[in-house]
């Protein structure tokens, strides 16, 4: 008999059994690297967020001091709705921009390959340089003016919006221009003889074609919005800051992965069960958020 | 409900245009010519449809029958000559104000509006009053058999179905021209078949001017009123069926049209005084006198041609061409046969089964032969039938 | 293939036997130094290849980006291979680490101490860290381009005569091609010369008069007018634009070493950097260093600000050895004549006993000045609760007045920061 050394002999019970058998062989290295990378972490992050400690290794457990703690700093609270507005502002931004290039870089401009390159490349630069450069470049211009980013809010602001454009359109441009290339020309020309105007096409064809293009864009830059540090460090580092009468001090461009970090870093060492616990609060918050998001453009979404 | 009159339409791609895009044009297949100033996907096409007249451009792929398609459209830039739909000169009018609906061969509906929003959608661009949308909407569904399907979504219809929704898009705007783009060639047999008798039945009840293309010559011939052949850029001929069947213009469209092809011979053409003869492996057989009659108009003289003969038309007899049965199909109502002459000609034979088509299995031997009036002969230096201009 | 493979895996065994042996050997005990000051890097790893050349001991020294101390510190700390050696310089500091302090009392490197004041001390009276060396700092003077200018070290003795000479150095920059202060930088390499050495004066003077014995809960920032008038004085008489401080990434040490200016306010520490000859190779004769004079009254009598953030603790979870290890090169640093030599030609001041005189001439300036009756200017500062938050607000406070803000919010960040930040620190 001739033996048959196929795909379908390999299917063949017989073989296929012992191999299933040894599944966990192959899920070992994986989830291995997931519990060690995560999921300890994680929970130990949890655990600590309910204990007063300096080093996370001897911490004694006090309860919900913490949490107690963090919900009524104004500090956390300043950041909260900071980096909330912070994440609206540039989930607009950064999108309805990245759209706007990648919808002008697939209607075959000339050297659209070289703009696409050119707009991706900021994302490769790491974020505290970025911050960095970027401060450097907004003291050249706002220097003129006798005035630093340091020392206005607004600019800190702003200046944080311009850099986490800069860096991120590129980005989302390439995954609008996938999202559009996907969109088959059979139904522009289609809507063109139906009459559409190229406006009418866009908003009625094109965006409802692209809808999977934007959920994964709007979730990736509101998550990322929400979790920006280095580039938030490496511009403003919270300046400048607010002298409360009560002696507290709002660092007025601090977003919340920032306030964690000083809260838990600052010398005030009492306050890291604080921070731990602003921590645990910021990842329900950001999980929340982003599946709130997930589901709303799902929803939206078609397949082809 | 308008003629369309294409004169000296050209379509010329430039040469440092993208051409990937347009792959569909420039196959490396397609021998299209290049000059200077690109390639000529479209040469000359003139073409006068009248109204509510069916038209069919057929070709291989490559030969710019979708090109001349959406240049009608308006989809594709004309680069030369003038088209006009109705009576007017439409060259340079948008897509939308030509009067025309188009269905794609991959349907082109949007996946995320309901079959209904579907087919509204152009009457809504256009602000057509909601009721009036709906009547129209319900209409045509009534007439594609698709009414129960209107709140659903394409993705949630199958291909019969989303064509007869892109066919119903295109009916709600009553247009003057109805263009179809190669509509049933994602569809599986069975239902390309289905889909092409409701086709002729729609013509029937929307009585509109029909430009159909395809590249399946059984589309055409039962679709068509008349046919446009083309290669190459070039039309070959523009012809009712029955014409381009019985009198192909060259020994392309005597290949590309009609199942299963056409068998050619090498043969020599003999003029006797006003009768023709064409001697082909050791038979001679005496052209049919309309066919003598048009040779000797055009005063042709001996010389070697390419037979072309129909399987239809041959028939077996006890003599005549000696060849031994390589394959038998049996097709049903009928046999095809295919005979290897002694010197390794291979012919198509179409028997019926209900004469002695099964007496013939691989091996035997036959004997076969056809009749002055079927056979066409065409020049070897242009291919081109020698009865005809 | 096969044979490769188990070649490779036997290399790879042997390696982590191997392995395994090296932190065998650590039953011998190691020391794992963190370090607080950037500037002494290279010569404590210099010194530690020589202990470990000569002991078989291995020292590892790590140094802490500037300004990152506290991070690093604590990062480490958590590790199984924790610092054994680290600094615990202030009352901040005790407060925090204190619990990880081994009590450095009569250990032998605490034995040889000639002074206790150096020490942080907790509330138990645990020697929590033992000074290792003690640093003063005043305005560095280059003597040199001052007498081009026209004036003599002697020409300055208050407030009012350093602002005469100041300013008219000032005026006259184009011509001389110096001018009188250094950048007042207020980034992060900087600002804690003013945030940290200079806001001293104002705490010091408030701290004389309550006589403070520990962080107070509040400070009323008596001396605040007198802070500003120094810095006023810092800012408006140099090259620098002073709303660019915070951003210019200025180098002040760099300027003073090329002699662009007259006055520097910094440490004895600056002294190998700005003689040593790959640096700035200025001539040791022409540098002086003056007490930072701000205009209160009986300062002429004032002496350098010279104490100590550099305190060494030895960390009490440590293994035995490595404590064991920790102590005997804490021992043999300060009590070698390598290890003293070291320590005197790199930080100058160093409260051992069998320690050779510095060369360094500021130490030369500021014992002068005690011997002739001068008081000294204590470091207050390292009273300052949750130092690095209350240095940050202050700096911060420092850059909005510097580009047109209100003085108030220094005051703010100065008076009321402290009060929040003790609150905080003993909550």
């Amino acid at each position: 008999m001739k033996l048959k050394r196929d795909a379908a002999a390999l299917n063949s019970k017989l073989l296929r059994r012992p191999i299933q058998k040894c599944f966990i062989l192959f899920l070992i290295p994986t989830f291995g690297a997931f519990i060690i990378g995560f999921i300890y972490p994680f929970l130990q992050g949890i655990y600590l967020s309910f204990c007063k400690f300096i080093t996370t290794r001897n911490a004694t457990f006090i309860g919900i001091d913490n949490y107690k703690t963090a919900l009524t700093d104004s500090t956390f609270l300043h950041a909260f709705w900071y980096t909330a507005l912070f994440a609206i502002v540039s989930l607009l931004l950064i999108n309805i921009l990245a759209f706007a290039i990648a919808y002008a870089l697939t209607r075959e401009i000339k050297g659209s390959n070289l703009f696409r390159t050119v707009f991706f490349m900021p994302n490769l630069i790491g974020g505290i340089v970025l911050g960095y450069i970027w401060s450097m470049i907004f003291d050249g211009v706002l220097s003129r003016y006798n005035t630093s980013i340091l020392l206005e809010s607004k600019y800190g602001f702003w200046g944080l919006i311009i850099l986490m454009c800069w860096q991120q359109i590129g980005y989302m441009m390439i995954i609008y221009i996938a999202g559009i290339q996907s969109v088959p020309e059979d139904m522009i020309e289609a809507a063109r003889i139906d009459g559409a105007s190229g406006w009418q096409t866009l908003i009625k064809v094109v965006i409802p074609s692209v809808m999977p293009s934007i959920t994964i864009c709007t979730f990736l830059t509101l998550t990322n919005s929400f979790k920006l540090f280095d580039q938030n460090l490496a511009l403003t580092g919270g300046s400048p800051f607010e002298f409360k009468s009560d002696g507290t001090i709002i660092k007025t461009t601090e977003m919340l992965a920032l306030n964690i970090y000083n809260t838990f870093y600052g010398s005030n060492t009492a306050a890291r069960g604080t921070a731990q616990a602003k921590a645990v609060i910021f990842f329900v918050l950001v999980a929340t958020i982003s599946i709130i998001q997930l589901r709303a453009t799902r929803n939206k979404e078609v397949q082809q | 409900m308008a003629k369309v009159i294409l004169k000296d339409i050209t379509k010329i791609y430039p040469n440092t245009q993208d051409k990937k895009k347009k792959g569909k044009k420039t196959e490396p297949k397609s021998k299209l010519q290049v000059t200077d100033e690109g390639v000529v996907a479209v040469q000359k096409f003139n073409l006068d449809i009248a109204d509510k007249e069916f038209i069919v451009l057929v070709g291989p792929s490559g030969c710019g029958k979708s090109t001349t398609l959406r240049m009608i459209a308006g989809l594709e830039d004309i680069s030369g000559g003038e088209l006009y739909i109705g009576d007017k000169l439409v060259n340079d009018v948008e897509p939308k104000n030509r009067d025309i609906a188009m269905v794609f061969q991959s349907y082109a509906l949007y996946p995320h509006m309901t079959v209904y929003e579907n087919m509204a959608f152009s009457l809504k661009i256009k602000k057509v009053p909601k009721d009036e949308i709906d009547k129209k909407v319900r209409e045509a569904a009534e007439i594609l058999d698709i009414t129960q399907y209107l709140d659903r979504k394409p993705k949630a219809l199958s291909g019969g179905q989303r064509q007869r929704v892109a066919i119903g898009r295109a009916i709600v705007r009553d247009p003057a021209v109805f263009l179809m783009d190669e509509p049933l060639s994602n569809l599986d047999a069975k239902l390309r078949n289905q889909m092409r008798a409701e086709i002729i039945k729609l013509r029937e009840r929307i009585n509109t001017t029909f430009i159909y293309v395809t590249h399946d010559q059984t589309e055409a011939m039962t679709l068509g009123d008349r046919i446009v052949i083309m290669k190459d850029g070039f039309i070959q001929q523009i012809g009712t069926p029955q014409e381009v069947f019985d009198h192909p213009a060259n020994l392309f469209v005597a290949g590309f049209i009609g199942m299963p092809q056409m068998n050619t011979f090498d043969a020599k053409l003999v003029r006797e005084g006003d009768k023709y003869f064409v001697e082909v492996l050791d038979v001679k057989v005496e052209l049919a006198e309309d066919k003598c009659a048009r040779l000797a108009a055009r005063n042709v003289q001996n010389q070697d041609v390419i037979l072309g003969v129909r399987p239809q038309h041959i028939v077996l007899t006890d003599k005549g061409i000696e060849g031994t049965v390589d394959v038998s199909e049996m097709m049903g109502s009928e046999v095809h046969l295919h005979a290897k002459t002694k010197d390794g000609k291979d012919i198509v034979v179409i028997v019926p089964t209900e004469k002695n088509g099964l007496d013939f299995g691989m091996g035997s031997e036959v004997n076969m032969i056809f009749g002055g009036n079927v056979a066409h002969v065409f020049s070897k230096e242009d291919e081109r039938n020698l009865e005809w201009e | 293939m096969k044979r490769f493979l188990s070649l490779l895996l036997a290399v790879i065994m042997v390696f982590t036997l191997a392995a395994c042996g090296g932190s065998g050997k650590g039953e011998n005990g190691k020391v794992y130094w963190l370090n607080f000051k950037p500037e002494l890097d290279e010569a404590l790893q210099t010194l530690a290849t020589s202990y470990t050349k000569q002991t078989g001991v291995e020292v590892k020294v790590v140094t802490a980006a500037s300004g990152k101390y506290e991070e690093t510190l604590t990062a480490e700390m958590d590790k199984s291979e924790a610092p054994t050696l680290f600094n615990v310089g202030n009352a901040a500091g005790v407060k925090t680490w204190g619990d990880y302090c081994l009590d450095l009392k009569d250990t032998d490197a605490y034995n040889a101490l000639t002074t206790t004041s150096f020490n942080q001390v907790d509330a138990n009276g645990k020697v929590c860290s033992i000074g290792l060396c003690y640093e003063a700092y005043g305005i560095i003077v280059n003597q040199a381009l001052l007498t081009k200018a026209g004036y003599k070290l002697d020409d300055i003795k208050d407030f009012d005569s350093l602002k005469k000479v100041a300013e008219d150095i000032h005026a006259r920059a184009k011509d001389l091609g110096f001018d009188a202060f250094t950048s007042a930088g207020l980034d992060d390499s900087s600002s804690w010369r003013f945030s940290g050495h200079l806001a001293n004066m104002p705490l010091y003077y408030e701290g004389k008069d309550a006589g403070w014995t520990e962080c107070p809960a509040t400070i009323t920032g008596k001396y605040l007018d007198n802070f500003k008038a120094i810095w006023d004085l810092y800012t408006a008489n140099s090259a620098t634009d002073k709303t660019k401080l915070a951003t210019a990434g200025l180098d002040a040490e760099a300027e003073f070493g090329k002699g662009e200016a007259v006055f520097y306010q910094n440490g004895t520490w600056e002294y190998a950097n700005l003689t040593a000859a790959d640096k700035y190779a200025m001539n040791a004769d022409d540098l002086a260093m003056i007490p930072i004079y701000c205009g209160v009254a009986g300062e002429d009598k004032a002496g350098l600000c010279s104490g100590t953030e550099n305190a060494l603790a030895v960390n009490a979870n440590a293994s035995e050895a490595d404590k064991t290890a920790t102590l005997d090169f804490l021992k043999w640093m300060v009590t070698s004549e390598e290890g003293l030599k070291c320590l005197v030609d790199n930080l100058g001041g160093v409260p051992y006993k069998n320690a050779p005189e510095s060369e360094n001439p500021f130490f030369a300036d500021g014992n002068a000045l005690l011997a002739a009756g001068n008081y000294n200017v204590d470091w207050t500062f390292n009273y300052t609760p949750n130092v690095d938050d209350w240095r940050a607000a202050v700096v911060n406070a420092m850059v909005q007045y510097c580009s047109g803000g209100s003085w108030d919010a220094v005051k703010t960040a100065f008076v009321d920061g402290w009060a929040t930040q003790y609150k905080a620190a003993n909550s």
